[in-house]
């Protein structure tokens, strides 16, 4: 956890470091979500993890990489959320994870609840100059894998102690002491992950200027014999505006000149290009709203308005909730059963379609959402991951900025 | 409540970014999550054989406008670098899609079409980059396009083209900065459109290390007595052992340079010095060479390897920054296998930092 006891000075200009590229000059910010170029704040919308292959996509698990384009250390407060359901508690496995009330328990007779929930762990990373890092969600990050030891200043020999330093100290600015990746706190697991970025030293900050941080997310699926499934995606970026917050523990995403936010802004429209479900092709979308409360575990919800399109400009639309966390095969939005579906290729009539995604609602952590999608063949399997586009900057002066509170 | 003061903000106050379908405050740099007036796919790829694969390509129109595009297939040749065009019409909100392999008539497929487009040859491999232009083919930004293409095996294609491995990226869109002066030189300059990057960063498991997914959930050994996949010994006979650590990331850079000249097919020479680091901080550099649209198998650069790099290093992150030809645009596909080469593949986008150098893309005018 944080230690912040200090009064803290917010730096919006990073050194160069000799033989180190230009690219630690601090990133200028831009309005919206970003998942090409590096950020303050990085979202891995989907974190699915399932060791057992209990859920029956075969063993799968997430690897999370996140790098340092800078030239300093950079540290990372990151927060798990857990977006599992749980069997109600007076089922007889009660607290199982669950996907449907079919499974409270499995095979009856008689089912019980399958109760929503979210909930939040959250850890510290600390990166040296532009270093990459790696973890596979269901096991973390230990020590082994890090750089624990320091160097003695002037002698350049490793150390953990002044004492091991002749006439000299420990330099341990430049390590990854300090850093605890658990593992996801449930397996199997659906969620998200949440990283802000901060300066090091004795009394981090947030740093909404630097905007250093980049990310990937790799998803594999093993079934035996059979080929795995892998799919990537970038880690969505929200770039520091240099305007640090009045409240450093409410961080405002977008803003009105008269009340600038300290990141850039969600975007009012995600656009997802897919192929319409059909026997041979399913799109998986999965949803997180922008904001969060992670003080109160008070998540964002919003309601996500779909308007789909298909190559004969023809239009349908509908809306789902997007709690914390959503994630459902496109044909199951509107409906459960895929074939009447909108998003269906035997509704539709075409094989692509375009959709625009919106977020609306009156919740205080706001109405922005992000996202990622993943297209797979049912039927012989293979899969592929991408991140949606976005368009649109909110009107702030009618709506409420997304906000990220944190503890 | 953690109650933390600012004794002083310093710095400076950013302003936030407009509306990205507002062709107004110059970035000096280009998107694959927000609609352009150039889409760019750098990976478009129709082989045959036992490893055939071909490219599905989405584009689609994102504004309430009718949007027309020139397009153009970029492969290097014997003479430089080979170009194919052609045109699409897309009505308002549009998305269309077509397989490289063989393109798509009048009447081929649902929906309204969008105009002819011709297949690739066999064993393509290059770029398609795709132009808003008005009426008369003049170029125009509008910044309403948006792509995506899909990497799929050739082999035993279901009845829409997909097939068991596929990997998928978003084109890289290229916004239009103000009117354009509507001649068949488009100039990535940070005025008429933006810049492209002048850096590209790639993170990738380098060639040598395992994935740990593979070693630790699948196949990633082979039993010492028959050779037959594993996970750990207790999968093997009596006796026998799992021996693990054999599963493999391999990666392919896609790049395209940001200067083109497809009216005369003159290749551009581009020539990125890398600089690349594990995430225990050892550092390794080199340089890497393409003419016309580059493919870059990092199995077979040196200095790129696990070998090079700490034994335990499963990471890595590299920065290409050209010295010669100009700013770059890529994607990176990799392929991870287990112990018995059972593979499958996923593209990702890079990510990218700061301006590049002024660029071209001549495009052959209208006749």
């Amino acid at each position: 956890m944080l230690k912040m006891t200090r009064i803290a000075t917010v730096s919006a200009m990073v050194s160069l470091g000799a033989g180190m590229l230009m690219t630690g000059l601090a990133t200028p910010a831009r309005g919206l979500t970003t998942s090409d170029k590096p950020a303050a704040i990085l979202v891995w919308p989907k974190v699915v993890v399932d060791t057992s292959g209990s859920l029956g996509a075969g063993p799968t698990e997430t690897v999370i990489q996140l790098t340092n384009t800078n030239t300093a250390p950079a540290l990372a407060h990151c927060f798990y959320v857990d977006a599992n359901s749980h069997c109600a508690a007076n089922a007889p496995n009660a607290g199982d994870v669950c996907q449907s009330s079919l499974q409270c328990p499995p095979g009856g007779p008689v089912y019980y609840s399958c109760v929503p929930s979210c909930s939040e762990e959250d850890f510290d990373v600390i990166l040296t100059a532009g270093q990459p890092i790696g973890w596979s969600a269901s096991a973390g990050l230990g020590a082994s894998s890090l750089i624990t030891k320091g160097t003695c200043t002037g002698l350049g020999t490793p150390c953990t102690i002044d004492a091991q330093c002749f006439n000299s100290t420990c330099d341990l600015s430049n390590t990854n002491l300090g850093t605890g990746i658990p593992p996801v706190p449930e397996d199997p697991f659906a969620g998200s992950l949440t990283c802000i970025e901060y300066t090091t030293g004795a009394a981090p900050a947030l740093d909404v200027s630097s905007n250093t941080l980049k990310g990937e997310g790799t998803i594999e699926s093993l079934v035996s014999g059979e080929p795995p499934q892998v799919e990537i995606y970038n880690a969505v970026g929200l770039q520091g505006t240099g305007t640090a917050p009045t409240d450093p523990s409410v961080l405002q995403l977008g803003g009105t000149s008269g009340a600038p936010g300290s990141y850039g802004a969600c975007p009012t429209a995600l656009i997802l290009d897919h192929k319409f479900d059909s026997a041979s092709s399913s799109t998986d979308l999965t949803l997180v709203p922008c904001g969060d409360n992670f003080l109160t575990r008070t998540f964002g919800n919003v309601t996500a308005q779909f308007v789909v399109y298909n190559e004969f400009e023809q239009r349908f639309s509908t809306s789902h909730a997007v709690p914390c966390f959503f994630e459902s095969v496109i044909s199951n939005i509107d409906t459960l059963y895929s074939s009447r579906s909108i998003f269906s290729q035997a509704v539709s009539g075409t094989e692509f379609g375009q959709t625009r995604i919106r977020g609306v609602g009156s919740a205080q952590t706001g109405r922005g959402l992000i996202g990622v999608a993943r297209v797979a063949n049912p039927e012989l399997g293979g899969s592929g991951a991408y991140n949606l586009w976005e368009q649109g900057s909110p009107d702030f002066t009618t709506v409420n900025p997304d906000v990220i509170t944190i503890p | 409540m953690r109650t933390i003061q600012y004794g002083g903000a310093g710095g400076l106050v950013a302003l936030l970014g407009v509306c990205a379908l507002v062709v107004g405050t110059a970035r000096a740099d280009v998107y694959t999550e927000r609609p352009g007036s150039i889409l760019i796919f750098p990976k478009v790829v129709n082989t045959s054989g036992a490893e055939g694969r071909t490219t599905v390509i989405q584009i689609t129109n994102t504004g309430n406008m009718a949007d027309q595009t020139r397009c153009f297939y970029v492969t290097p040749s014997a003479t430089g670098c080979a170009e194919t065009d052609f045109d699409l019409f897309l009505t308002k909100q549009q998305p269309t899609s077509f397989v490289v392999a063989s393109g798509r008539g009048m009447q081929s497929t649902p929906g309204l079409s969008p105009g002819l487009i011709p297949p690739v040859q066999p064993g393509f491999i290059g770029a398609l980059i795709c132009a808003e232009v008005g009426p008369d083919g003049a170029p125009l930004n509008m910044n309403q396009l948006k792509g995506e293409a899909t990497i799929i095996s050739a082999d035993s294609p279901d009845e829409s083209g997909y097939s068991p491995d596929q990997s998928k990226y978003d084109a890289l869109a290229v916004q239009g900065l103000k009117p354009n002066n509507n001649d068949d030189i488009l100039n990535l300059d940070g005025t008429e459109y933006n810049n492209c990057p002048a850096t590209t960063i790639v993170d990738f498991q380098p060639f040598g290390a395992t994935d740990p997914i593979i070693e630790a959930l699948g196949n990633g050994g082979i039993c010492s007595d028959n050779a037959a996949p594993c996970n750990n010994s207790s999968q093997c006979n009596s006796g026998a052992t799992c021996d693990t650590g054999q599963s493999t990331v391999a990666s392919v850079l896609s790049l395209v340079p940001c200067n083109l000249d497809l009216e005369n097919g003159i290749a551009t020479k581009v020539t990125l010095q890398v600089k690349a680091w594990d995430e225990y901080e050892v550092y390794r550099s080199t340089a890497l060479s393409f003419s016309c649209v580059g493919n870059i198998d990092l199995t077979k650069i040196p200095q790129l390897l696990s070998s090079n790099f700490l034994p335990d290093a499963q990471f890595v992150t590299m920065q290409l920054t050209p010295s010669v030809g100009g700013p770059v645009l890529g994607v990176l596909e990799s392929t991870y296998a287990d112990s018995v080469g059972n593979a499958a593949g996923t593209a990702a986008n890079l990510q990218v930092e700061g301006a590049g150098a002024a660029a071209q893309i001549t495009v052959p005018s209208e006749q």
